[in-house]
């Protein structure tokens, strides 16, 4: 019926996102250098789970489940919250500046975090995600403001814009790391290029609670990115308080940004691609579109951390390098629609 | 007519979009001092660049004045929320850039967000509201469309249905009929004066068009540097003279023979020998 087709198609629609995210996890959790049967795996994190609930001693585990809870499923969940959180930045950062090529990566802003965290590496602060988080939020602000400057729907001006703000961060991380030891400017290189790292359990809960508090919030607030992409005059002509709304979007944005790249470095194309995937499935209505590109954004970072970890095993690739492989074909097809649709 | 109270009332409003305009201006819109009152169909009307879409966004809050008031009832513009602004006044705007692709139905639906709270769908009523809205505006045929995929007039009556949905005391349209066919602006503004009778709704329309001010407003106030140069009802107003002072263009006034109403005939410069550009400036400026 008509006046329920949106209702049934979120619900089917993120249904379908659930259980793609679900497989890909469990494959994740299964390829490696050892392989575990998807029976052995799920048997274990059922177990692990009941044992949890029911507050029961833990038995010894074994070398599967080692290599399951302590190596595996630390990853996995990492790229989940990661691939999610990437993907929403991108989407809010598309509606908002009213720009189909709009990504965290290629406006500099994860550059601005990575800055940030290497700042705070440099001068031995322990707090390395605040340090991005700000850095962040200024190269976001910075954006923004060239963007305003320019007229929103100057595509390529923008994507300049990203590119002198590239290229300035770019610049001075290159001079941090100068000035910085031999031994840790190797770490800071590998870190930089983009890598899913595996955390103990109670990093994880942190960053996870702070991702997903910040992506509820973000999905609450997800309907005033449908009036922004109208446009900022049109937006508060159909009652949004942009101002508000515009620095609520920043700072949450760039919290997401600031924390994916403190531990896992630059990792592009993410935001750029998930969000033109799940338009191409369900439309542009951000209600549906936010929680939707989450679910692929967490699908596409898990596959392409296993690709990155079993491709050359056991060595590994960046996953970054994994993403923009595949990422920067797409970013010239969206590039040459762009120039038909936008100028 | 006078007794009714204001919906809108625009006290001394001065505006430039140059941040450098000192007091002495130049302002865009000086001291700007009008009112709208409930249930009128109200035409502004001015020459090209003399603010008139400022003004809408001026009304509904888009950017504040530089000095002077715009009250929406008894309240002051500046102390209302954005989201009571857009439950009072809708407005269509004469176009819409954007980088993505909304169906039709999800365009007008948006017209409903000042009265939803923040993450909700929309309810049965909303739905029943769209689609009235969409018939009453024809575009039911493009309910599932693309928005970006249609013409200028089609889009132009979708943005029309979204404000119908947005249930306002106020419509502020901007250049209404300027993409539409013949068929549709008559069509289009009889269904909007008729709505507005229905729900009580005061209609601002602002526009070139003088013959459509004639034909469909109640009253009309004509802008000049900035400032109302002549308030009345259409017969009033729309007059040789005052024609030839604001835009510069000589014409001649008849009738409509239908309703009686004002209608403009243009007189071409190459049908007219023997007047000349400078007789006309002069007395434009002789009279300003």
């Amino acid at each position: 019926m008509l006046h329920t087709a949106h209702h049934t198609r979120w619900k089917w629609g993120l249904l379908a996102c659930f259980c793609l995210t679900s497989l890909a996890s469990l494959t994740a959790l299964c390829i490696g250098t050892v392989s575990i049967s998807p029976a052995t795996a799920l048997h274990a994190l059922y177990q692990s789970l009941s044992n949890a609930l029911m507050n029961k001693e833990p038995s010894a585990l074994t070398t599967n489940e080692i290599i399951l809870f302590e190596l595996r499923a630390p990853r996995v969940l990492m790229a989940i919250l990661i691939g999610a959180s990437l993907a929403i930045v991108g989407t809010i950062f598309q509606s908002m500046l009213r720009n189909p090529l709009a990504d965290p990566y290629l406006l500099g802003i994860s550059s601005g975090a990575a800055c940030g965290a290497v700042v705070a590496l440099m001068l031995d602060w322990p707090a390395i995600p605040f340090s991005a988080f700000a850095g962040a939020l200024l190269s976001a602000i910075l954006v923004v403001l060239i963007a305003h400057r320019t007229g929103n729907m100057h595509t390529h001006t923008l994507l300049l814009a990203g590119v002198v703000v590239n290229a300035f961060l770019a610049s001075i991380i290159a001079i941090l790391i100068t000035f910085s030891s031999a031994h840790s400017t190797q770490g800071i290189v590998f870190w930089l290029m983009g890598n899913i790292s595996t955390q103990n359990i109670t990093t994880l809960m942190i960053i996870g609670s702070l991702i997903l508090i910040s992506m509820s919030l973000l999905f609450w607030k997800s309907r005033s990115l449908d009036l922004l992409a109208q446009g900022e005059p049109i937006a508060k002509q159909l009652g949004l308080e942009v101002e508000h709304h515009k620095w609520f979007l920043l700072l949450l944005t760039s919290l997401l940004t600031g924390v994916a790249v403190a531990y896992n470095g630059l990792i592009g194309f993410v935001g750029l691609i998930v969000p033109h995937i799940g338009r191409f499935l369900i439309g542009s209505d951000n209600r549906l579109l936010i929680p939707i590109s989450a679910l692929l954004g967490a699908t596409v970072m898990v596959i392409a951390d296993t690709l990155a970890r079993t491709i050359i095993a056991p060595a590994e690739l960046p996953v970054g390098a994994i993403t923009a492989l595949a990422g920067a074909p797409f970013f010239l097809i969206l590039l040459k629609r762009a120039r038909h649709t936008f100028t | 007519m006078s007794s009714i109270p204001p919906t809108i009332r625009v006290e001394n409003l001065r505006f430039s979009y140059d941040d450098k305009t000192t007091t002495e201006g130049p302002w865009l819109l000086d001291n700007l001092t009008f009112n709208i009152r409930q249930g009128e169909t109200l035409g502004i009307m001015g020459p090209n660049g003399c603010g008139k879409s400022t003004l809408i966004n001026l009304l509904s809050k888009v950017y504040p004045p530089h000095d002077g008031q715009i009250f929406i009832g008894k309240q002051p513009l500046k102390h209302m929320k954005q989201i009571d602004v857009a439950r009072m006044i809708a407005v269509l705007p004469q176009d819409i850039i954007m980088g993505f692709h909304y169906s039709v139905k999800e365009m007008v639906l948006m017209g409903r967000a000042p009265h939803q709270k923040d993450w909700a769908w929309e309810t049965y009523e909303d739905y029943e509201i769209m689609e009235e809205a969409l018939e009453l505006t024809c575009t039911s045929q493009y309910a599932n469309r693309w928005f970006l995929e249609l013409s200028g007039g089609e889009k132009c009556r979708v943005l029309l249905a979204r404000a119908l949905a947005q249930r306002p005391k106020v419509f502020l349209l901007d250049e209404p009929t300027a993409n539409l066919d013949l068929e549709h602006q008559t069509r289009m503004l009889d269904m909007l004066i008729n709505f507005s009778h229905r729900h009580g709704s005061t209609v601002c329309i602002i526009t070139h068009d003088l013959n459509l001010v004639g034909e469909y407003c109640d009253r009309g106030i004509i802008l000049k540097n900035g400032k109302v140069y002549r308030e009345g009802s259409p017969k009033e107003i729309i007059e040789e003279h005052t024609i030839s002072d604001v835009y510069r263009a000589t014409v001649h006034i008849g009738e409509n023979p239908s309703s009686g109403a004002p209608h403009i005939f243009l007189k071409p410069q190459h049908a007219l020998p023997h007047t000349s550009n400078d007789n006309t400036s002069d007395r434009g400026t002789s009279n300003a």
